[in-house]
């Protein structure tokens, strides 16, 4: 426990790292989300076959084995990523693939005659899409986004394998120098200390989002949207 | 202890027996190339997990005696230890951070040989070191000879690798990253024995009470410092502030700062270049 | 940079691959087994709400739930040996998938379980059964049932995620293609075989996995 307290500075600096990485990765993984879902629920098929082929492939492949061919491969055809930046495209791609299925969930689960009826009413298919069909689809779709955001900070800690100073490599070079300099391991008390420190930071940000799902819950509801028990269901199964 | 004060004794007689290479001279400085005069930093690369090399300290800056040679570098170059961007780096991309330019000078724990020197120029060596065996303390295992046929822990990239390879084939080799990794694989019974350098097993030896060495010193490796090739001037240079740090008795000065007490000694003679023994 | 693909490498280390695939395939169906028991267990704990034991098993899956998988590796791997538990590779790395896996169907089957409607337990209570044999006899079979889909999602997850212990040096798929980046530099050769292999086992797992959910679901199919 002392080598905790002794490294807090060490630790911090990781902990920023591990900030860092995270919080870029959620703003690209939600930007690539709703832009990939809603190019997979448009009528164009080569837009909605790239969409499918790009969540399948990053979906598919273990994160680790995209993280190291990002990180080993860009070099080789003449795009050298440092270790950070290497981390942040891979977990944002991949986060955006899981994300851009949610969204396409939400917006699928959305019946037809909602939009044939807003058709009927006369509204134009920006203001089907930004009136009716928009509100119903993100709602619903919070819940599963705050379980990506989850996993996506703690796949943070993969970048540690390529070398960004991340929290968990703090740990890792903690555990090595207190091995080589007092010839015992003490792998127990850090990584089991690292564990908590990631169970904290998943416990805040999931208090964060479930605050800002009953704001917009709220919001949503002046606008009067519809039901979506339905909607939310079939967006949660798609994570 | 008294484990260490043999250990050290053991050394310092093989380094005698050994022989003696020739005495460094501290000499004036050559120029600074322009390319790292007009950067006006020095980038090197050093671990950050391998105390007393280089390593982060408890408020996570990189600290130890390359650390202290990489500043003190600088400090000769441009008049100011500050102007240093201290990289950190681990065995498999300390050469590739070199070649891809994100650092100028190599200074971590890189040992000489022969598949490293097609890739890169090597600076005169700073230190030396021998290689021994730990082995669980209950291992009937007595000399290298009594490990023939066994598997054996080696550090990926170390100059034990070679050595066994050429000396003993029959061995197989379990390589792995770290020495956490190693010192865990041994105990787990993965292998019979862990091979590294000698100071480094000496103190893990003298603190775990589950592992002994063996004793049988083996395969004396050369580390220095790197530089890409085609700089020699740059190379030069770094020769010269080397020398010159060692001459001016900073090396020992930095290892009684970074080296825990029990350690000196051993290490003390591992950067004295006087005392290695000729191959 | 000028890289040749040579794709008469890949076929010439098809044996390296072959036995690495094999290694994914067992640690990951002993994982996957070994987590749709305890996580069936660990559903009936919470939802009959055993006293004691029904927080334990919430707190574990939060916990698994909320920390990162590659950490929990090293933790039992690197850490369980300093308190005297000293498990091998292989033994560490199908602990650590189940311990994960396990977390996940828990709250998979349990989602399950809450699906089965009251009016059976009312009925099951008519005919006299007692709430566990309610349990094991009706709701188990009708909730797992429900919870399919998703426990055999957690499983694909299972199989991907396999792929975190090359990095404490179990030989599986992508431990041994980094081994022969590291000897032969064949990057490029090497991250298209696994890819393309990890690629097929997932997507042929999600198509059958997708099947099975239409079929499951043909009976309350209206309208």
């Amino acid at each position: 426990m002392q080598l905790i307290v002794e490294n807090y500075i060490l630790f911090g600096n990781g902990l920023a790292w591990t900030f860092g990485l995270a919080v870029l990765t959620l703003v690209f993984a939600t930007v690539i989300s709703l832009f990939v879902g809603i190019m997979s629920i448009t009528r164009n098929r080569l837009l909605t076959v790239a969409a499918r082929i790009y969540v399948e492939v990053f979906r598919d492949i273990p994160l680790l084995v995209s993280l190291f061919f990002i990180y080993f491969g860009a070099p080789l055809i003449g795009l050298p990523l440092d270790p950070f930046s290497a981390a942040v495209v891979t977990l944002s791609l991949w986060g955006g693939a899981n994300g851009a299925e949610i969204v396409r969930g939400g917006f699928n689960a959305i019946p037809e005659h909602q939009r044939t009826s807003a058709a009927a009413l006369g509204l134009k298919p920006w203001q089907i899409y930004w009136y009716v069909i928009a509100p119903q689809a993100l709602l619903p779709i919070i819940p599963p986004f705050t379980g990506l955001f989850t996993l996506l900070v703690q796949s943070t800690s993969l970048a540690a394998l390529i070398g960004v100073p991340e929290l968990f490599r703090m740990a890792q070079i903690v555990v090595e120098r207190t091995t080589i300099m007092e010839g015992y391991s003490p792998a127990f008390t850090i990584f089991g200390a690292i564990l908590v420190v990631y169970y904290l930071i998943s416990a805040a940000l999931n208090a964060l989002t479930s605050r800002l799902e009953r704001a917009m819950q709220h919001r949503l509801k002046a606008r009067g949207a519809a039901d979506m028990g339905s909607v939310r269901r079939q967006a949660e199964e798609s994570v | 202890m008294d484990n260490l004060c043999k250990a050290a004794r053991m050394l310092a007689a093989f380094a005698l027996s050994a022989g003696v290479a020739t005495t460094a001279l501290a000499s004036d400085l050559p120029p600074v190339p322009d390319a790292i005069a007009e950067a006006d930093i020095l980038r090197f690369g050093t671990k950050c997990d391998f105390p007393p090399y280089g390593y982060l300290d408890t408020a996570g800056k990189p600290v130890g005696v390359e650390v202290e040679l990489g500043k003190k570098i600088a400090e000769y170059a441009f008049g100011d230890a500050t102007k240093t961007e201290i990289v950190c780096v681990t065995s498999s991309n300390r050469i590739p951070s070199l070649l891809g330019g994100k650092i100028d000078l190599i200074l971590a724990t890189l040992g000489i040989n022969e598949e490293r020197k097609e890739v890169i120029d090597f600076t005169d060596p700073y230190f030396w070191d021998g290689s021994d065996v730990v082995v669980p303390v209950d291992s009937e295992v007595q000399d290298l000879e009594d490990l023939d046929g066994k598997t054996v822990i080696t550090i990926k990239g170390a100059w034990q690798i070679p050595w066994l390879e050429k000396n003993m084939p029959d061995v197989t080799l379990l390589k792995l990253d770290t020495v956490s990794d190693a010192l865990q694989a041994l105990l787990q019974g993965r292998a019979q024995g862990y091979a590294h350098d000698f100071a480094l097993l000496s103190g893990l030896a003298n603190k775990n009470d589950s592992i002994r060495m063996v004793g049988d010193l083996f395969a004396v490796g050369y580390g220095a410092g790197g530089v890409r090739k085609g700089e020699p001037e740059w190379r030069a240079f770094v020769d010269a502030a080397i020398k010159k740090a060692v001459a001016e008795g900073l090396t020992d000065q930095w290892l009684e700062e970074h080296v825990q007490p029990d350690l000196i000694d051993a290490m003390k003679q591992t950067w004295d270049l006087d005392n290695a023994p000729r191959n | 940079m000028s890289y040749q693909f040579d794709t008469s490498y890949i076929w010439g280390q098809s044996d390296a691959l072959g036995a690495g695939l094999l290694m994914t395939l067992k640690v990951s169906a002993i994982s996957i087994l070994a987590a749709v028991g305890i996580g069936i267990l660990g559903a009936i704990v919470r939802v009959m709400q055993v006293r004691g034991l029904s927080a334990v098993v919430a707190g574990y899956v939060s916990f698994i739930r909320n920390t990162p998988l590659l950490v929990q590796i090293f933790f039992i791997f690197y850490g369980l040996p300093s308190v005297g538990i000293h498990l091998s590779i292989f033994n560490s790395g199908v602990l650590a998938l189940v311990v994960w896996g396990a977390a996940y169907n828990v709250e998979n089957v349990r989602g399950g379980l809450l699906a089965v409607p009251d009016d059976l337990r009312d009925a099951g209570a008519a005919l006299g059964l007692k709430p566990i044999q309610f349990m094991l006899l009706i709701a188990v079979p009708l909730g797992v049932r429900v919870a399919l889909p998703s426990v055999l999602n957690t499983s694909i997850s299972i199989l991907k995620n396999s792929a975190y212990l090359q990095a404490i040096g179990l030989a599986e798929l992508t431990f041994v293609a980094m081994e022969r980046i590291s000897l032969e530099f064949r990057t490029l050769e090497m991250f298209a075989a696994i890819g393309i292999i990890y690629l097929a086992l997932v997507l042929g797992l999600s198509i059958a996995v997708r099947a099975l959910e239409k079929r499951l679901h043909r009976p309350f199919e209206t309208a």
